[in-house]
């Protein structure tokens, strides 16, 4: 501690511990020096003798600098002054920074705040508001299969109650496989976002139900504009996915991405199609994965007459007798529903001017140059004649 | 370990000045260093310019503590004595070492 404060107080004040190392050293240099003149030599050598058995003094100085300072902290001021030094060099760089900087982040912060406010904070999807998220003790609720259906055929509150389970599926394009984003979804998923197809036509429950057999899926607008090219015969095409072939039967209307706006998805694939996904979970005999894996995050649209609140306590009430009647745990039934009207979840970034600029600087590196003060020649060559 | 002549071992530079204190008294810089010269034999070949961060580094501890005065040819120099702390660190510092060397000299004995 006593350390700490003596090395912080040389560290603020660095020239009493300066002037007090000069002295030190130059003492000792010049007694050095004095015994060897009484040993006959002339002083320029005693002095040279006296340096030898001192050693490097410099050396010794940082030495000393390091045990009387904290010389990190030194060294971080150093470069911030070197960096106000170099920016008053080059006043021109530093104008097209700061002018970039402040654009950047100002004109990304007023456009994003427009953007949240406008398109990210809402679905694009009728009467938003009316979606909640279905949550317990403020998480997001997980769901099971069949709980879903039963909770949606008995809900009178509700206008539609989905699932849905976000993954990442590979798709064949010719012979290369690429990363789609997908979604897993139930009969009611377009229903309940009162999605309308753009070609084709949208998944419903007899598509989920006949899945084993038919497997069929859905494409985003951007999707089939992108990897199709806006083809017109798209409908009824197979592709790959995962290595099963799917037949595509609907594109989903211009700007729909998905139930989440932080993750678009191009994709959408009948839930009961687990098994092509997550074979090691699901695809264990005797394991019914509909009744048992709670995986399914769930939007319900809510009545035009109906509270949130006289929904949640039907959705509970329900929930509790299936639990029930299942013999799951029914400890926590409880159903809380928030607002649903941007999806599953939200985020935001700014970091993007500041990047840019790191990139901007690292790509210009430090030059000094020595400016000596009287521009004189070193020495003149020639003849004078 | 050539010529005869070696470093001083890491570790027991501080050993060495404090016990060069408490045998001197306040003692300048120089002095400490040529009292170890001496003592040594000039077997010690001590750097004399890595004696000062040491000194620092002894005082920040509150080992030893030091303030301005006069030395034998009329220079102002910074004296070096002592604390009390300094002292139990002596005391401490000397039972390590004596333990320390009788292991090594027990160990050498038995391999001969």
């Amino acid at each position: 501690m006593r350390s700490f404060l003596q090395r912080l107080s040389a560290t603020l004040r660095p020239g009493k511990s300066e002037r007090r190392l000069n002295e030190e050293f130059e003492e000792h240099l010049q007694a050095l020096a004095a015994r060897q003149s009484e040993q006959g030599l002339k002083p320029d050598e005693a002095l040279l003798a006296a340096h030898r058995d001192f050693g490097s003094v410099e050396l010794a100085k940082e030495r000393y600098r390091d045990q009387a300072r904290f010389r990190t902290v030194e060294n971080i001021g150093r470069d911030l002054r070197f960096a106000l030094r170099q920016c008053r060099k080059n006043p021109g760089f530093t104008a097209a920074a700061v002018l970039s900087l402040a654009l950047g982040i100002g004109a990304n912060a007023a456009l994003f705040s427009f953007v949240n406010a406008i398109l990210l904070k809402q679905l694009p999807v009728p009467e938003a508001a009316r979606l909640v998220v279905l949550k317990n003790a403020d998480k997001p609720l997980r769901l099971r299969y069949r709980q879903l259906n039963v909770l949606n055929q008995n809900a009178s509150e509700l206008d539609g109650l989905l699932g849905t389970y976000p993954l990442d599926v590979s798709v064949m394009f010719g012979d290369h496989p690429e990363w789609v984003s997908a979604e897993l979804v139930t009969g009611e998923y377009f229903h309940t976002l009162q999605i309308k197809p753009e070609r084709g036509r949208l998944l419903s429950q007899r598509d989920l139900d006949d899945a084993e057999g038919n497997p069929v899926c859905v494409i985003s607008y951007r999707f089939w504009k992108s990897r199709f090219r806006g083809a017109e015969d798209v409908i009824g095409r197979t592709v790959l996915l995962n290595t099963r072939s799917y037949q595509i039967i609907g594109v989903t209307e211009r700007g729909f991405s998905g139930s989440d706006l932080q993750r678009p998805a191009d994709l959408d694939i009948p839930a009961t199609r687990l098994v092509d996904y997550l074979p090691a979970f699901v695809g264990i005999p005797n394991y019914d994965w509909t009744t048992r894996l709670f995986l399914f995050s769930a939007v319900a649209r809510l009545k035009p007459e109906t509270t949130r609140a006289g929904a949640a306590a039907q959705l509970t009430r329900l929930n509790r007798a299936y639990l029930n009647s299942t013999k799951l745990d029914s400890r926590s039934a409880d159903i809380q529903l928030a607002d649903g009207s941007a999806g599953l979840q939200s985020s935001s970034k700014l970091a993007n001017p500041a990047i840019n600029f790191a990139g901007c600087i690292a790509s210009r590196p430090a030059h000094r140059v020595c400016q000596p003060r009287n521009a004189a020649p070193l020495a003149y060559i020639g003849t004078v004649s | 370990m050539s010529g005869g002549k070696s470093d001083v071992l890491q570790g027991t530079l501080d050993l060495i000045v404090l016990k060069t204190l408490e045998t001197l008294g306040p003692t300048h810089g120089y002095g400490i260093a040529v009292r170890i010269g001496q003592v040594s034999g000039n077997i010690l070949q001590l750097n004399q310019g890595t004696l000062y961060p040491a000194l620092l580094r002894l005082e920040q501890k509150g080992w030893i503590k030091s303030e301005w005065g006069e030395s034998e040819n009329k220079r102002r120099a910074r004296f070096y004595a002592l604390t009390r702390a300094g002292k139990k660190q002596l005391r401490e510092e000397t039972a390590d070492w004596e333990r320390f060397s009788g292991v090594i000299q027990r160990v050498l004995a038995a391999t001969e």
